[in-house]
């Protein structure tokens, strides 16, 4: 599933991008993926399951019909929920070898108007709008079959303007929001066409290659796949970047500085926060929460060349999966995902992607949520300990797996849910504010477990954002205080709600055993081995003193670390936990639960 | 708050188009109802409002007037939740704090919620007023009955 890390470079920075051949990221394991249309032969064949020569773009009416720009063979099909394939749009006689349909230009009603590599479709006010890419214009479709030219003209350029006499150069993507305007991917830029005029969004995409709105009360939010990563451009025009492993440059930001994006080629979002992209070179689906940096993929393996490695077509769950160009996507109304498998010639459909677990992003109230019989369980904290690559492998997963069934949880008739809320790189004194003021009021949860790691004290008073131990010692009495007093007002809050709270304190490997994550210890430039224990003292004194329970992580670890059968409890290349090391904290959360059984009080 | 961080105080910017907000528009930002009844309290999040402010570098009582306004726009929209024994509705505006930009993520660190003022009024006042009150723009004078109160700071601007 997602990947939440925080890569915390202690000196010595991790060569960004250095993934290793082999995949970094593992497929989500729930992720069913089907075909949906298109027997795989190239052909244009109507029917159930129809033939398709390039599946290239894919768009949802609100009928529920699925139509599909089919740039091999210069058609609009249109799909219906069985699938079941009609051409609405576009014709042309297949060249002699048999494997493409020759482009033209007509506009004209049925198989009667001529389209030339159709790419990105979008359904918006009635009609379909499509970037015919090799006639570098924007066509419009009805649903009963007739093209016109809407934007733009066979001649290419790059000029603004009234529709007409505005200039295209090989659109390839189109996205539109709630009023109706129409944005392109455009070869050079993002354009956006509204009210009868075409205009570019300066400084948005950079050969951009696809494009996605999503409407907020703000504006829109639109965000862009193009040759250097991913972007999001708020409405107030704020643009901010994911680079792709090759193009990693300052303002940018990259997932966990570790971990590759792809290629990100065609893109659709859930909402502000979520997307789904295809990575056509690399053969890959991936789903991002942006603002955790998280990332999953669905199907395909997290490779460079995907055509040379593990291009496929191959349905299934999880990491059977494989894909042979997505060059489209789109959403469902029930949130699966359509996908254009360009070199596969079907249309395949994702579903089962879980969003249940999705980090809350740090942006203030999460919306109120709908009444529930659950109990709730928010682990609460920065990405240290509730990181995940796999929910399953997660600390929350692992202690919501260990206590569903629970008896007297069972007894209960309430269903366990568990929801992550984490806060890449803030000081634990912010995230204890806001579940006093948020989660504590919000009725958020039923039980709130914080973590509070030696992470946590980076921005505490005193201690630089990248601080090292020594820093962290000398600032004590400032942070010891501050984590007591907020922890404990946090307490009062929760309990004049009635939401029970908990603690988990947590090492880094520097304050254990010198052996622990030995290598990046011996890179680092303080060459710090010799273990600053102390600030375990000082940190669990700090919360015995707030009153609020916890699981002593150090002590856990400690003894662990001590074992005659040591198992390594960190990476080698950053300080996050093992498998190893996140089982024994989860088991060590999961006893205490067991034993408190807060679900009765 | 420590001087150091307040000194580096941003907002996060998740900002509307420079303009205010129509009358008949949502206000941006989530709206919780935390108590229904007795002294019933919703909480507002500010944060798209309050970037705005900073962005636009609006004075602190035309800032604190905005802020009012749109509490009681916030207040009118979520009248209807409220349980009908509730005796006043308040509304806690809140905005989300970000200080410095980490190493580690190259974006601003969250630095926790602030909680900058309460808009309370009563249920008798809100049910004569809520119509007019929904489409209140930041012009119309505020009843004098409206007690805003602030207790907090809005970000350096």
């Amino acid at each position: 599933m997602r990947s939440v890390r925080a890569v915390f470079l202690f000196g010595l920075v991790t060569a960004i991008g250095m993934a290793s051949p082999s995949s970094a990221l593992n497929s989500s394991p729930d992720i069913v993926v089907r075909a949906f249309a298109g027997s795989g032969a190239a052909g244009f064949a109507d029917g159930l399951p129809g033939s398709f020569i390039m599946p290239f773009g894919v768009a949802y009416a609100p009928d529920g019909t699925l139509y599909v720009s089919d740039a091999g063979a210069q058609r609009i099909r249109a799909v219906d929920r069985s699938g079941r394939v009609r051409t609405i749009a576009g014709g042309g006689t297949l060249v002699p070898d048999g494997l493409w349909v020759a482009g033209g230009y007509r506009d004209a009603a049925g198989t009667q108007a001529r389209f030339n590599r159709p790419a990105g479709i979008v359904w918006s006010n009635g009609a379909l709008y499509v970037a015919d890419t090799n006639n570098h214009c924007i066509r419009v479709v009805t649903p009963s079959g007739d093209v016109k030219t809407f934007a733009g003209s066979t001649q290419a350029g790059t000029s603004d303007g009234p529709l007409e006499s505005a200039r295209f150069l090989k659109p390839t993507a189109m996205a539109a929001d709630h009023e109706g305007n129409l944005y392109v991917a455009d070869y050079f830029a993002i354009r956006v066409i509204h009210d009868g005029q075409v205009k570019t969004i300066p400084s948005l995409g950079n050969t951009p290659f696809g494009v996605a709105v999503v409407d907020t009360p703000a504006g829109p939010d639109v965000f862009v796949a193009d040759l250097y990563g991913l972007s999001r451009r708020d409405p107030a025009g704020k643009i901010e970047r994911f680079a792709t492993t090759e193009s990693i440059g300052t303002g940018n930001r990259n997932i966990e500085g570790i971990q590759p994006l792809g290629h990100p080629f065609a893109l659709a979002a859930f909402d502000a926060n979520s997307i789904v992209y295809g990575d056509v070179r690399g053969n890959s689906v991936r789903y991002l929460n942006w603002d955790a940096g998280a990332e999953q993929l669905l199907g395909g393996l997290d490779v460079y060349d995907g055509a040379a490695t593990s291009a496929g077509s191959r349905d299934g769950r999880g990491d059977v999966v494989r894909w042979d160009s997505p060059t489209g996507i789109a959403i469902g109304p029930s949130g699966s995902i359509a996908v254009a498998d360009a070199a596969s010639r079907r249309i395949r459909i994702v579903t089962d992607l879980d969003r249940t677990h999705d980090a809350h992003p740090e942006t203030g109230i999460p919306p109120a949520s709908k009444p529930s019989t659950a109990y709730r369980v928010a682990f609460v904290g920065n990405s240290y300990l509730w990181e995940y690559d796999h929910w399953g492998d997660s600390i929350p997963g692992m202690v919501e797996s260990r206590l569903m069934r629970d008896p007297s949880l069972t007894a209960t008739k309430r269903r366990l849910e568990v929801t992550p809320y984490i806060f890449p790189g803030a000081p634990i004194i912010a995230q204890a504010e806001y579940v006093r003021v948020v989660l504590a009021r919000t009725h958020a949860a039923d039980l709130i477990v914080l973590s509070v790691g030696t992470t946590s004290l980076f921005g505490s008073p005193g201690v630089p954002l990248r601080p090292t131990m020594a820093q962290i010692v000398a600032a004590e009495p400032s942070w010891t205080k501050e984590l007591t007093d907020g922890l404990r007002s946090s307490n009062e809050a929760l309990k004049e709600q009635g939401v029970r709270f908990v603690v988990v304190t947590a090492p880094l490997p520097e304050n254990l055993s010198p052996v622990e994550s030995l290598w990046r210890r011996l890179l680092s430039e303080d060459g710090q081995l010799e273990p600053s224990s102390q600030i375990g003292v000082a940190m669990n004194d700090a919360v015995r003193s707030s009153g609020v329970p916890y699981v002593d992580g150090w002590a856990v670890f400690g003894s662990e670390s001590r074992s005659a059968d040591h198992v390594a409890l960190f990476g080698s290349e950053d300080e996050h936990f093992s498998p190893h090391g996140r089982e024994i904290i989860a088991n060590a959360v999961a006893d205490y639960l067991r034993t408190t059984k807060p679900w009765l009080k | 708050m420590h001087a150091s961080i307040v000194s580096s105080v941003l907002v996060l910017s998740l900002a509307l188009a420079p303009t205010p907000v129509p009358a008949g528009e949502a206000v941006p930002g989530n709206v919780v109802l935390a108590r229904a009844s007795g002294d019933a309290l919703a909480i507002w999040d500010a944060t798209t409002t309050v970037a705005l402010i900073v962005k636009n570098k609006v004075p602190d009582a035309a800032a604190n007037d905005e802020l009012e306004h749109d509490a009681a726009r916030v207040l009118a929209t979520i009248a209807p939740s409220v349980n009908k024994s509730a005796k006043t509705l308040g509304v806690q505006v809140v905005y989300s704090k970000t200080g410095d930009v980490s190493p580690v993520y190259g974006s601003p660190t969250f630095l926790g919620i602030e909680t900058y003022a309460t808009l309370t009024v009563t249920m008798a006042d809100l049910r004569a007023h809520a119509r007019a009150w929904k489409d209140l723009d930041r012009k119309t004078p505020l009843p004098a009955s409206f007690a805003f109160k602030v207790t907090g700071e809005l970000p350096p601007h």
